[in-house]
């Protein structure tokens, strides 16, 4: 009976960091899935321009381009604001403007634009094409920088973790099978007489495993709760205590399972624990 | 309501436990099996319980056609038989009641009313004093008791009794021979393996002699 109750804490406390391990790997695919989409959200366009530009002529075209459903909004840097700008950012930095002070004269006007929520980086590529073709007509135009490649490595590094780790998570599960299983399959051996005369005296399969059944379901619960309270714990302790480092690296991308995503795996556990006790009974007890 | 026609068990390595028995059990009556010691008194036990299929040959026990007994139908066909096993199987973390009460239990009975009929039970094997203590602490011929009042709590069809009087003194045999007899009068069907002869004699009832597989004998003391 001691025996059997010892098996029973340390599956519970394996079973528990098994579904930790689990959350800890949910919670990076979620996070590093929204910074993708936040740094892919944040990428703007900024159009160049040799001098600043001319409100009766060439805010036709900045208007022309507010007029596309894929633009949230449109801010103007004039060669003044620009010089500003950069001697700010100097000073911050080294204390001094030093040798590069004679980069302000060659300091251009630009356009920074940037896109609506949920706009595809297919149609991104087209409506960057589709602006810089409109303002390459205007005869001050220097150049554009669309800086898409970071947000697309992590787009794509994302896609590529979220398979490694859901082949991982798939081993977790695995992993829970085969404990629950042998707690299940230990009792089955502890309690082999008791089956025995049971089924003698006529109970049905579903009398005998129901009481084991409802044990590894038990334990599913038990250590599905406490590895959601220890993951709650240490993501509240992460997001109090992270220091922000840039908009993409700060508490916010840190993401919990929700409601539904913790239900939905409970749901797995509780059907993983009771398929693994049926299949351990159903192996060892002949009608 | 038992009823073996031709049946032969081979075990493997051609070991031949029943050849050809041709048995014919009617509701209500009372069926002494003896024979010698591997004689296949257990086979047929075993058969009879549904433990064990026959090789060849036809065996219906209350109705059930047991060549075809499905794994599902097992617990119901077992519903309808008391057995009273040679090793008594007892749980022996359990109290003497509520091993008497477990057949009631498994058939949906509820516990309270289970436990207040096991005590009637407890009674007629005339071990109401010892129903709180577990069957560990039994004695032999009082965990034979225990499964004998198991066995015919919930008032079966067919009662299988291995060697029930194995463990008991005389006086404490008639009583359970009796009990036995008595339990025909309510329409049960009883079958007893025993190797006692003085017991079969003094009871004048059917006795089926079994020896080397084959029904050597049937009919009255």
């Amino acid at each position: 009976m001691r025996s059997s109750w010892a098996i029973q804490m340390t599956s519970t406390i394996v079973l528990t960091f098994s579904l930790v391990l689990l959350g800890i790997i949910f919670s990076f695919i979620k996070s590093s899935r929204y910074a993708a989409m936040k740094s892919q959200q944040n990428v703007k366009l900024e159009v160049f321009f040799k001098e600043d530009l001319k409100p009766e002529i060439d805010f036709e075209w900045m208007n022309q381009i507010k007029s596309f459903p894929e633009i949230l909004n449109i801010s103007f840097l004039s060669q003044e604001q620009a010089k500003e700008e950069f001697k700010k950012m100097m000073i911050s930095s080294f204390g001094s403007l030093t040798e590069e002070a004679s980069l302000l004269s060659r300091l251009p006007s630009s356009v920074s634009i940037q896109f609506q929520e949920g706009v595809s980086a297919e149609t991104k590529k087209i409506k960057v094409d589709e602006i810089v073709n409109l303002a390459k007509q205007i005869t001050t135009y220097d150049g554009y920088v669309y800086q898409q490649d970071w947000a697309n490595w992590l787009a794509s590094f994302t896609i590529k973790a979220e398979k490694g780790m859901m082949f991982l998570g798939l081993f977790i599960f695995l992993i829970f099978f085969l404990i629950i299983s042998n707690v299940i399959r230990s009792q089955v051996v502890h309690k082999q007489n008791e089956i025995e005369i049971r089924s003698f005296l006529g109970a049905t399969i579903w009398q005998i495993e129901k009481p084991f059944i409802i044990n590894s379901i038990f334990l599913g619960i038990l250590s599905s709760l406490l590895a959601i309270s220890f993951l709650v714990t240490g993501i509240s302790f992460l997001k109090q205590n992270i220091q922000p480092r840039s908009d993409m690296i700060s508490s916010e991308i840190i993401l919990a399972p929700n409601l539904f995503e913790t239900f939905f795996v409970m749901l797995v556990v509780v059907s993983i624990s009771a398929w693994a006790a049926r299949v351990c009974v159903r192996e060892r007890v002949y009608l | 309501m038992i009823e073996l026609c031709h049946v032969y068990k081979t075990y493997p390595g051609a070991i031949h436990a029943l050849r050809n028995v041709d048995i014919h059990i009617k509701k209500s009556e009372f069926v002494f099996i003896t024979g010698p010691s591997g004689a296949g008194k257990t086979t047929l036990f075993r058969m009879l319980a549904g433990f064990d299929q026959p090789t060849s040959g036809k065996l219906q026990v209350a109705g059930f056609d047991l060549n075809k007994l499905t794994t599902l139908q097992k617990p119901y066909f077992r519903r309808k038989l008391g057995v009273v096993f040679q090793d008594f199987k007892l749980l022996k973390d359990q109290t003497a009641i509520e091993n008497i009460a477990m057949p009631l239990v498994i058939r949906g009975e509820k516990k309270s009313r289970s436990l207040e009929l096991a005590s009637v039970f407890l009674q007629k094997v005339g071990l109401e004093n010892r129903q709180d203590i577990k069957t560990e602490s039994l004695s032999g011929g009082e965990q034979q008791r225990v499964a004998l009042a198991r066995a015919i709590i919930h008032q079966p069809d067919i009662i299988l009794a291995d060697e029930p009087t194995g463990n008991l003194d005389q006086e404490r045999s008639e009583e359970i021979m009796n009990l036995l007899e008595f339990c025909t009068q309510s329409g049960m069907t009883v079958l007893v393996t025993t190797h006692d002869s003085d017991l079969v004699r003094r009871r004048k009832q059917r006795i089926i002699s079994i020896k080397n597989g084959e029904v050597v004998r049937d009919g009255r003391a």
